[in-house]
């Protein structure tokens, strides 16, 4: 109840914030150009059921699923520092995560979520160090800034649904890589086209010695073209061997599209292929047209997840999502979205969790940027 | 008649500095930048282009957003609303990857922020003589 009223009280407090204009910290005292900006949310969630997979004591896997539940939690509380000088930068962002809860359940989390320096030689060359978001796909290097996204949660190929992890012979793992720690980039910049280029180095999983061996790093790579000014197409590829769950080489491909008509419409489609050396490949892709009417920005995806060898995932599960956006004021933003789950049947050996076929979900959420 | 007309015309677009009537883009009148072209101008205020061809860095200004020569810089250079460059440099600023140009309250303060530093451009409905006026290719 105390968790609750809390939640509540946060919500009131950002929407009478976003009454009053505010704005980012920026300032600029010779060559150094200082900025603080940041945002928090608020999110609620229903959901109608979930499949879990449990192992008892005996080690055996045992299917079932959780009732109708529901939960109001502040998720983030962001803060971008940035300071600038001629061509050096250096960006430190912070995240706290669930750290409104009352109960102290100790589910609060702070992280340095990206801390960077960069020197900018040209306009072809840009070197990046530190700890990076790795660019891959659309939104992975923005992961967590969610005022950067129409909806309230990503797609499965970077933030797998809750309960994925079953313990044995899989991982709760996305499908785009975590973290870099070195990058080169540039950008062609052209009359109506525009060519981006990444390339990064990351850190893998640690030898069981305990050292860090540079067979376990991780390489990886984006390309990114724009053209006539409103056509983007992309390719992303990483590689690592040895990363968390020990299966040997794996590697990532990614391809990625975005259309936009006008500032009407936008068309976002992408697919990831996860190639293991000692298990069978994963894949998921989605789709997402979302339009651009005043300050509201509907839209409609579909989201397919397939994973052979988790027990939950093997029959592949479809997400159809509906929702929108609604920019209250330049700060300020609400979504809504409903979706669907189904896990498809296949010819495969079924599933260990015959618990379910669908599962519904209501997510919203409020967003204050400042 | 109608050749010198348009002989008249050619020169007056060469010589005024701007193809796009509203406004004028300026310069430090150190910047050894005697054109720009459009691209490079819609880069900078997109915050892609960082260095002018010298090594200097660009710092772009622009007027406060509800200014009218700010719109029509924005929607003929950026192709972009005023009001769609705010939440874009928000974005961009959020994503880690630049802050928004520095903003001039008036054109005067306009005039004295590009003058005093060399690496900055902007824009005004004209010129001024702390300033240099390059044409826009």
């Amino acid at each position: 109840m105390k968790r609750v009223s809390l939640s509540v009280g946060f919500f009131v407090l950002l929407f009478l914030s976003g009454v009053q204009s505010a704005s980012a910290v920026k300032l600029e005292a010779g060559e150094w150009d200082f900025g603080i900006n940041g945002f928090m949310d608020g999110v609620y969630t229903w959901m109608s059921n979930m499949p879990m997979v449990m192992t008892n004591s005996s080690g055996m896997q045992m299917a079932g699923k959780m009732p109708e539940q529901s939960s109001l939690d502040q998720e983030h509380m962001n803060l971008l520092f940035g300071v600038k000088r001629n061509k050096i930068r250096v960006n430190i962002n912070v995240d706290a995560r669930n750290n409104y809860t009352s109960e102290g359940d100790g589910r609060g989390n702070l992280k340095f979520e990206e801390i960077y320096g960069e020197y900018t030689l040209n306009d072809f060359v840009r070197i990046r160090t530190g700890t990076i978001l790795a660019p891959f796909g659309l939104y992975n290097s923005v992961r967590y800034i969610t005022p950067l996204f129409a909806t309230v949660v990503l797609p499965q190929m970077y933030e797998m649904p809750g309960n994925y992890d079953i313990g044995t012979d899989s991982i709760n793992k996305n499908f785009t890589p975590s973290k870099a720690s070195f990058m080169l980039s540039g950008d062609y910049l052209g009359d109506s086209t525009e060519i981006n280029y990444y390339l990064y180095i990351s850190n893998g999983k640690r030898a069981k010695s305990g050292r860090d061996e540079n067979l376990d790093k991780g390489f990886g790579g984006r390309l990114r073209g724009t053209f006539l000014d409103n056509y983007k197409l992309g390719f992303s590829y990483y590689t690592v061997k040895n990363d968390e769950d020990s299966l040997g080489q794996e590697r990532l491909y990614g391809a990625d599209i975005e259309l936009n008509l006008e500032e009407l419409l936008k068309f976002e489609a992408e697919y990831v292929l996860d190639n293991f050396g000692k298990r069978k490949n994963r894949h998921t892709y989605y789709a997402r047209l979302t339009a651009y009417i005043g300050t509201f920005s509907p839209f409609v995806a579909y989201d397919y997840a397939d994973d052979d060898a988790n027990a939950l995932y093997k029959r592949g599960q479809t997400r159809y999502s509906v929702g929108t956006g609604y920019n209250v004021s330049n700060l300020v933003t609400i979504k809504a979205e409903y979706h669907y789950h189904k896990f498809s049947d296949k010819d495969t050996a079924p599933a260990l969790v015959s618990g379910t076929d669908t599962i519904d979900m209501f997510r919203a959420s409020v967003i204050y940027v400042f | 008649m109608l050749k010198t007309a348009f002989m008249l015309f050619l020169l007056s677009v060469t010589f005024t500095g701007t193809s796009f009537g509203g406004f004028v883009v300026i310069v430090n009148k150190e910047n050894p930048v005697s054109k720009i072209k459009k691209r490079d101008l819609k880069n900078i205020y997109r915050l892609k282009k960082t260095t002018w061809k010298s090594g200097l860095p660009i710092h772009p200004v622009n007027l406060k957003p509800e200014d009218s020569v700010r719109e029509d810089f924005s929607k003929k250079i950026v192709k972009k609303t005023s009001q769609s460059m705010i939440k874009f440099y928000l974005k961009r600023a959020l994503s880690g990857e630049g802050q928004a140009p520095e903003t001039a309250k008036s054109e005067a303060e306009m005039f004295k922020i590009v003058s005093g530093n060399k690496g900055a451009v902007g824009y005004a409905s004209r010129g001024d003589d702390s300033v240099k006026t390059v044409p826009v290719e």
